[in-house]
């Protein structure tokens, strides 16, 4: 058989016409559910966006608590609060970061009441382990599935074959330990380790943390061991992901008069210098200042609220960005003053 | 890249516009790059690994038929079997060798620990290692002239479409149609598409859906009733088959659209009447390339009884130790072994043909089989054979506290649709049966495939359960 023109033509409008139909059945029928499912965030949007007039936009660090603690208030109820003539709402997933929180503004409806945005700035999730980070395939696939620019269907197929950034743990390990081996750290003073590979492996293998029997105290170089591999990088601006989506959001809310409010999230400086040493607090400095001077050049109003807390006030042994909830009150007091200045500038 | 993803569905459209644009001389070089290419998305290091085994492979043939003496004949064969099944061990069995020892030394108050080498199983070692080999043993049998061409042989090696799952071909079957000037043929094209199309069907949308129920109770089977560890073992047996299947038949349908028919691996198994009619219905390359390689040199059939049972025995405890390295496979294998034994047994001393209608006993000796090839599963799907014991306990007994999960209907549907192909496909394969249909049929039947593709497969990214084999 040779097909002629007619015949291909017949068929690729039968597609077309196929595809329309498929795109009407499925978005009457299992689409919601999908994308409940596997885009649970824009739920968030749609539920919160329309009465809403601050929108905090967080990982973890927002709701995250232990149930001994005196409070489990998030930080975004502690500003609601406090902020009375304003609704104050959050949307918080752990791991989320400024990509996500980008994919989130995009889709915020025209008719949104939101006026401010309180927008979390993570140290940790400039590192390459957050930035390679496992969860991202699940945020690649959230931010498909809010593609508002193609139809559901297409979003669909999209997703049935893989076109996102699917990888698999295994690849996203070989990306973030491929970054702790060849990114070169530099100190204005003389150290000996170069890369954050070596550094951690040297402290692995230091005996430097000993318990009071002798014995080597693998708890604390666990702890050591991921301090340096949270907080072992330099932010080239030119080239880092998030920094490129920090700046989007930038762009984005002096498009939509939005006012913006980076936070960036108080970090663990006295363990960090307790346990590996000076270095880290130099480098988790370098970084909030290199943001903070970045983004209030644009126009922004930055929190650099990096070195807040002392370690009493975290969780965790482990680096987090989660706070006792006297901790937690001390950032919201700090975000609900940034406001009222920036309300006062207003007037 | 995997034949369900989109680098696929844009990588084989290229292929194929290059291969019928470039003049024929230079088809094989585009079609080894290609091959070499799609094989580097997994791992680049392992292309290294495949071009080692390629370029000796090649030369050690040639070395062969140069060879007058038998002894440097043999000499050649058993250097091919040390570094072919020498490297394949390394990857896939290391672990698996050590750890055995180490347990098999513990009763005897020994112990070492297994040195934990870091390696990753490259993908379809086994399928390229067995296609190779099967060309060198015909090489030294006298049976096939060894090629003179190093890019054809690569070629045969590495053919994407079947690389990293099989079919498991021939080098006769496969070189040839190889070198072959192939002209655009739009039939091939309609045909390959159909294939391809049905072959994303029942991986997409029966496999990768039941695959959510059955690794939910496979993973913690204590918690679920025994019905639902039943309907796991029926839709993991569906599970495995679609997704084979599936694959199978995209390779089937990539090949023909550039002139290459591979061989058909399945022919609706599940509709066997015994077990030796399932394994002529399953994965048909490898168990004709074990016939062929291991149950005939072993004497075939052609020995005393004893002989006989201990060379089935030998030849599906390997078939089963191919699919992967744990002792679970091997226990699968014994068993299809065992089921084959005691059938052939019970074939020669009742005639039950006599007891009951034709049509009715077909019926029933399909269920018979089909019942015994889903237990087997159970060892086939567990992690250790002490969880595949565990399983069968549970399927008994359940826990008091254990809680029942309700499969998705829809789960139910795709079971059935695919019970309900294999009955329509029994005799056709789908590209010749849906050509017997009117048009109306044709695009409803079209539709209903990317309907299901598209908007009802499964998303939880499950990979071919045949690429870690």
């Amino acid at each position: 058989m040779k097909p002629n023109f007619n015949y291909i033509a017949i068929r690729v409008l039968a597609l077309i016409g196929l595809m329309i139909l498929f795109n009407l059945i499925y978005t009457n029928t299992t689409w919601n559910s999908e994308r409940s499912q596997h885009a649970d965030l824009k739920d968030s949007l749609d539920k919160y966006g329309p009465e809403t007039d601050i929108l905090f936009l967080s990982s973890s660090s927002n709701y995250f608590f232990l149930a001994k603690d005196t409070s489990h208030k998030m930080i975004s109820e502690m500003v609601d609060i406090q902020l009375p003539e304003f609704r104050v709402n959050a949307i918080h997933k752990g791991y989320m970061h400024a990509g996500m929180f980008l994919t989130l503004l995009e889709n915020l409806p025209d008719t949104t009441n939101i006026s401010q945005l309180i927008i979390e700035m993570n140290l940790r999730s400039f590192g390459p382990f957050w930035v390679y980070s496992e969860v991202e395939t699940r945020y690649s696939i959230q931010q498909l599935l809010m593609d508002e620019n193609y139809p559901p269907i297409l979003r669909r197929l999209a997703f049935a074959f893989d076109f996102y950034d699917n990888k698999t743990n295994a690849e996203r390990k070989k990306q973030y330990v491929g970054e702790w081996k060849s990114n070169k750290l530099s100190f204005p003073w003389e150290f000996e380790y170069e890369y954050v590979q070596q550094w951690d492996q040297a402290l692995a293998k230091s005996g430097r943390y000993l318990k009071e029997d002798g014995k080597w105290d693998w708890d604390k170089i666990g702890q050591a061991c991921n301090i340096v591999k949270a907080f072992g990088f330099h932010i080239d601006t030119t080239s880092h992901p998030r920094v490129a989506d920090f700046d989007a959001i930038v762009e984005l809310a002096n498009k939509r008069s939005l006012q913006l409010y980076f936070v960036i999230m108080p970090e663990d400086y006295e363990k960090a210098n307790n346990l590996v040493g000076k270095e880290i607090p130099w480098l988790m400095d370098q970084a909030a200042e290199l943001l903070e001077k970045r983004y209030t050049s644009q126009g922004v109003k930055v929190l650099n609220l990096a070195d807040l807390l002392g370690a009493e006030y975290f969780y965790e042994p482990y680096p987090t960005e989660h706070y006792l909830s006297s901790g937690k009150k001390m950032i919201a007091d700090s975000i609900v003053v940034a406001i009222r200045s920036g309300m006062n500038q207003n007037k | 890249m995997l034949f369900n993803s989109y680098q696929f569905i844009l990588f084989l459209p290229l292929v194929v516009i290059f291969y019928y644009l470039l003049p024929h001389r230079f088809r094989w070089i585009l079609l080894l790059v290609a091959s070499y290419f799609f094989y580097m998305s997994w791992e680049i290091r392992y292309a290294l690994l495949i071009l080692f085994t390629t370029v000796f492979n090649f030369y050690l043939a040639k070395w062969m038929k140069r060879q007058e003496s038998p002894r440097r004949r043999k000499i050649g064969i058993w250097s091919v079997f040390i570094v072919n099944f020498g490297i394949l061990f390394f990857f896939k069995y290391f672990h698996f060798i050590t750890d055995s020892i180490a347990a098999a030394a513990i009763p005897f108050g020994l112990e070492f620990k297994s040195p934990g080498l870091k390696v990753l199983l490259p993908v379809g070692i086994s399928f390229y290692t067995f296609q190779t080999l099967s060309y060198m043993i015909e090489v030294y049998q006298k049976k096939q002239e060894p090629e003179e061409h190093l890019g054809y042989f690569a070629l045969y090696v590495v053919y994407f479409p079947q690389l990293v799952a099989g079919p498991i071909e021939r080098y006769n079957r496969l070189t040839p149609q190889l070198k072959e000037y192939h002209i655009f043929n739009f039939e091939n094209l309609r045909k390959g598409l159909l294939l391809i199309l049905f072959g994303l069907f029942v991986k997409m949308l029966v496999a990768d859906n039941l695959a959510v129920y059955v690794d939910q109770i496979f993973e913690s089977p204590e918690k679920y009733q025994s019905t639902n560890l039943l309907t796991a073992v029926l839709f993991y047996s569906y599970q495995i088959y679609a997704d084979f299947f599936g694959y199978s038949i995209i390779a089937v349908g990539a090949a023909l659209i550039m002139g290459v028919h591979l061989m058909d691996n399945f022919k609706t198994p599940y509709l066997s009447a015994s077990i030796n009619e399932f394994w002529k219905r399953w994965h048909i390359s490898l168990s004709t390339w074990f016939k062929d390689y291991l149950f005939i040199p072993l004497g075939g059939s052609r020995v005393s009884a004893l002989r006989l049972h201990l060379n089935i025995l030998i030849v599906f405890a390997v078939s089963g130790l191919w699919h992967g390295a744990n002792w679970t496979f091997v226990i699968w294998g014994v068993l299809h072994s065992l089921y084959y034994l005691i059938e052939n047994l019970l074939t020669k001393l009742i005639n039950i043909n006599t007891l009951v209608g034709e049509k009715f006993l077909w019926i029933i000796k399909v269920l018979l089989t089909f019942l015994l090839v889903s237990f087997a599963w159970i060892f086939f799907r567990s992690e250790t054979i002490a969880d595949a014991f565990t399983y069968i306990q549970l399927i008994f007994k359940s826990k008091t506290e254990a809680q029942f999960l309700t499969p998705d209907f829809t789960f139910w549907i795709y079971l059935l649709m695919m019970i309900g192909l294999d009955i329509l496909l029994y005799r056709k394969r789908f590209d010749e049966w849906i050509s017997t249909k009117n048009w109306l049929i044709r695009w409803i039947v079209y539709a209903v495939m990317l309907y299901g593709i598209i908007a009802l497969s499964g998303v939880n990214n499950m990979p071919f359960i045949y690429f870690q084999f």
